[in-house]
């Protein structure tokens, strides 16, 4: 009896254990994650220890490192191995994690870590091909010594922290999925900027303009959707190219009769800001460069803040947890930024299969290559799906009757790395143009500036010399007239050296204009980057402080050119709900146009502009749209995110820009569009639309106020979320005070922004430079460098970007590391 | 041996293992002792309980007092457990000594099965 009960009580004893000791259900394993001696607690960082340290790795020679107040490492090294590899090293203490589950991401292996909720996000990835692209760009990369040198360092110094992690020193995040980190490779590092390629390279419409051509016809769908029709202000006006080569060759149109299932369109733009001012018009007589990319906000935050120093370079800026060198920064000499140049790299053809995987393009058949994906899923079967590989690339979507491959240009062999390489070295516009002829994917806007004044912009990447038109919708796999590609000559890419007007900027809108001899497309910006421009042209001496200020400006010109035309149209005879509708009408009416945070006009506004587009674009809305069901918003959601808003649009679509609706409300007041197709027995005018979009506002705006869902201030309202890469709500920072507007140069959104902040004068005596992270140079929850920044982000402030010297004095809260090479 | 005796004897050597092994080594140490050493009686428990909850409590709230609570408060969020370091502390050595205290009491099963004075 004593033998069973205590065999019984082992038995319990040894489950518990075991089941203490695994994942369940999505929760930690509990005894396991909670033990003080290896669980989480051990990620909790000591905050008042002294860590200097010595520190002995594979490194060829000894090495210095500086550590500054907010985590930024300072890398003094002699030679360029060791300064990647102590890159790599210093990357993977602070950002290990991400660094490897972004490119778990970028290969689609996140099933592997979570299971099968993100088995869609993976078969896409497989689908477009990110495996591939990433092989084919290591085969470039090998034929050159330089980027094989540097990536192989990067990942012995990453793979020298891997191996020296014991189970308690694993990031936070590994233990609560339960699991281990790979090794690092050079591959790994390729994935990561394929999936910053993806993430830029999404403005494509292919689908969206395709199924909005069958839905409005060929009249109405080039009113609505015009080719460079608004071209007011571009990157590079009047830019002439060395050869002018005109395309003869007319595209063919593939009406797709099925829907797509999978990815959905970014219906907003992924955009930035970069300028450079020239010495003549500021108030130093230096020259001075702003750079603020614009990315989803999350943690850890996706730049790394670092300084590089050997006896060939010395260079500071931000990198990407994954990738050797600095991606925007500055030298002695230089700086130099980046934003999205936004044109469609993307095409899309159509094609049948036979049951072989044959194809036929012309009169030819070719054989599709079979490309078996294995997605292992955690808890669950492995998946293995095969994707047939083009001459266009792959089928990226597929279904009964539709195959569709992917001619993406981040699938051509390119070594982008060779650019940032060259750049951090650079010392003139002369280099800074050789180290952009490296660069292929994504599309970007290259900003420059220089210690003697010179200031410069580029907009590089490898683009198809496409005929008018062509790409915009789906194509026609089987016209053999596509197998002819010809590319853009990189010289002949819109750039501008010291343009009179003195100064060059970009922010994501069209980069030329009629006079560029070859066609263009894209997704472009149309407000942002006239509110920089016009601050530019007028205002003759600039300082650091003023170029602060224009980073910071929540100045929305799309309000000021839209809501005086909706006000002049607003009936106020009809209110219904008069309190509420006069209050508003009140706020609208007191407004200076800028998204401030602590002002309420904002709030109502982009409700209003909301509603306003629901109700006018309500032919691109779902299906089941009715009016009454769109305005039975959840308010369980509301009461949760506190936004009075319910998203109808139909994905297959994407609303027209924004100037569109401003044209017809300008000029077009009786456009059919503005017609309710809902109501049958009324033809709606703007006027309706304006009052109808008014009144759901004040309703909305009513709600808001009456059952304080959230203060109505447009800080509460916006609500900015930084989410942890997991979504993991107690690892992220939520309802963050901040203004902002896609459409102001403070491009702050609730889920988008400012990703990094930068402004560098270029003094000869040694750069001035500033910077802000939303977030901080850990990527530890437990630690207080994790969200250091994100306060100071939020009320607008800059930390003194700290360009250090080997001899540099030190400060009593900066560390040290002395790295001493491990004897052979 | 007496309670305290053998609190001090699974806290010592349960820390001592955890340095090397992984949480559960010290759940075979509060079963070890009270198999050998133990009363065999109703104290069995409290010998786990208090050897591994002790232990425990004082190098998580340590560990939490020199990290001023930035991480305790993230887990207990995600747990939805009461924002206070201490809260985190305090549930850390509950379940450390809950485990630990199972142990012993097994520990002090097996001493009854295979000894005749148990």
């Amino acid at each position: 009896m004593k033998l069973l009960k205590a065999f019984f009580g082992l038995v319990l004893l040894a489950s518990v254990c075991y089941l203490g000791n695994i994942r369940l259900a999505g929760v930690p394993p509990i005894f396991k994650f909670i033990d003080p001696y290896h669980g989480f607690w051990q990620n909790a960082e000591c905050l008042d220890c002294n860590t200097d340290s010595v520190l002995v790795v594979a490194t060829k020679d000894a090495a210095q490192i500086t550590v500054d107040e907010r985590g930024v490492p300072h890398i003094f090294a002699q030679n360029e191995y060791d300064l990647y590899f102590l890159q790599g090293y210093l990357t993977a203490k602070d950002r290990l994690w991400q660094m490897e589950f972004q490119t778990h991401a970028a290969a689609g292996r996140i099933s592997e870590l979570v299971g099968d909720k993100a088995l869609e996000f993976d078969l896409e990835q497989r689908r477009i091909g990110m495996t591939w692209a990433a092989e084919k760009a290591l085969e470039v990369i090998a034929e050159d010594s330089v980027s094989v040198l540097i990536l192989n360092a990067y990942a012995d110094g990453v793979n020298a922290w891997i191996d020296g992690l014991s189970d308690q020193d694993l990031p936070l995040e590994y233990k609560l999925l339960d699991y281990r980190p790979e090794s690092w490779s050079v591959f790994k590092s390729a994935l990561l900027l394929k999936y910053m390629a993806k993430m830029l390279t999404g403005t494509e419409r292919d689908r969206p303009n395709t199924e909005a051509l069958k839905l409005l016809g060929e009249e109405m769908f080039w009113k609505l959707y015009p080719d460079q029709t608004y071209l007011d202000d571009p990157i590079v006006p009047d830019f002439v190219t060395g050869s002018d080569t005109e395309s003869e060759e007319k595209a063919s149109v593939v009406h797709s009769q099925t829907a797509w299932t999978m990815d959905e369109i970014q219906p907003h733009i992924v955009g930035s800001n970069n300028w450079a001012v020239n010495g003549d018009r500021t108030e130093s007589g230096n020259a001075i460069l702003c750079n603020d990319p614009h990315l989803k906000l999350s943690l850890p935050s996706i730049w790394y803040e670092i300084q590089l120093s050997a006896p060939s370079v010395n260079c500071y800026g931000v990198s990407l947890p994954g990738s050797p060198g600095v991606t925007i920064g500055f030298n002695d000499s230089i700086a130099w930024g980046v934003t999205n140049a936004g044109r469609d790299v993307k095409d899309y053809y159509r094609l049948s299969f036979d049951k072989e995987n044959r194809y036929k393009v012309g009169d030819e058949l070719y054989d599709a290559e079979l490309r078996l994906e294995e997605v292992k899923v955690r808890g669950a079967k492995t998946i293995i799906d095969s994707v047939l590989y083009t001459v266009y690339g792959p089928v990226a979507h597929s279904s009964k009757d539709e195959n569709l491959a992917l001619r993406w240009l981040a699938h051509d062999p390119s070594n982008e790395l060779r650019t940032f390489y060259e750049l951090n070295r650079a010392s003139n516009f002369q280099e800074y143009a050789a180290a952009l002829s490296h660069y292929n994917c994504p599309g970007q806007n290259f900003v420059f500036a220089d210690v003697n004044n010179n200031i410069a912009i580029w907009q590089q990447g490898k683009f198809k010399d496409k005929p008018v038109g062509y790409g915009k919708f789906l194509l026609d796999g089987t016209d053999p007239v596509h197998l002819r590609e010809k590319f853009i000559p990189q010289t002949d890419n819109p750039h501008m050296l010291n343009p009179a007007r003195g100064f060059v900027s970009s922010a994501n809108q069209s980069a030329v204009d009629t006079s560029y001899p070859y066609y263009v497309s894209g997704v472009y910006e149309e407000f942002r980057n006239r509110t920089i421009n016009r601050f530019l042209r007028s205002d003759s001496v600039v300082t650091i402080s003023d170029m602060q200020a224009l980073q910071l400006s929540n100045y929305n010109l799309l309000a000021e050119e839209a809501l005086p035309l909706m006000l002049g149209l607003l009936d106020t005879s009809q209110f219904k709900y008069a309190e509420m509708e006069q209050l508003a009408l009140t706020e609208l009416r007191d407004w200076n146009y800028s998204n401030d945070k602590g002002i309420i006009a904002p709030t109502v506004f982009e409700i209003w502009w909301d509603e306003f587009n629901t109700l006018l674009w309500d032919e691109f809305n779902k299906q089941d749209y009715d009016q009454d069901m769109y305005y039975r918003y959840s308010w369980e959601q509301m009461a949760k995110d506190g936004k009075a808003k319910v998203d109808m649009r139909d994905t297959r679509y994407v609303y027209p820009m924004a100037k569109i609706t401003i044209h017809l409300l300008k000029n077009d007041t009786t456009n059919i569009m503005f017609d309710h197709h809902s109501s049958n027995d009324k033809i709606e005018v703007a006027r309706d639309i304006v009052y109808d979009s008014f009144y759901w506002t004040a309703m909305k705006f009513g709600d808001i106020i009456k059952y304080k869902f959230s203060a109505p201030h447009w800080g509460h309202y916006q609500g900015t979320t930084v989410q942890h890469l997991l979504r993991v709500d107690a690892l992220s920072s939520d309802k963050l005070f901040v203004g902002g507007s896609e459409n102001a140069p403070n491009a702050t959104t609730s889920t988008h922004g400012p990703s990094w902040r930068m402004i560098v004068e270029l003094d000869k005596n040694g750069p001035k430079a500033f910077g802000v992270l939303p977030g901080g140079q850990s990527g530890n929850p437990g630690s207080s460098k994790y969200v250091y920044s994100l306060e100071n982000w939020a009320n607008g402030e800059y930390h003194a970007l700290r360009f250090l010297k080997k001899d540099s004095e030190l400060r009593s809260d900066w560390t040290t590391l002395s790295i001493k090479p491990m004897e052979p | 041996m007496n309670l305290a005796l053998r609190i001090i004897l699974v806290a010592v050597l349960g820390s001592i293992a955890q340095f090397y092994l992984p949480w559960w080594s010290a759940v075979i140490i509060a079963l070890t002792v009270e198999a050998i050493v133990g009363k065999g009686n109703s104290t069995a428990f409290f010998s786990g309980f208090y050897g591994i909850a002790i232990p425990w409590m004082a190098l998580s709230g340590y560990i939490d007092f020199h990290n001023q609570s930035i991480l305790s408060v993230q887990i207990l969020e995600m747990f939805k457990l009461p924002p206070y370091g201490f809260v985190m502390v305090v549930v850390t050595g509950l379940l450390g000594g809950l485990i630990g205290g199972f142990a012993s009491v097994v520990g002090s099963w097996i001493r009854q099965a295979i000894t005749k004075d148990g």
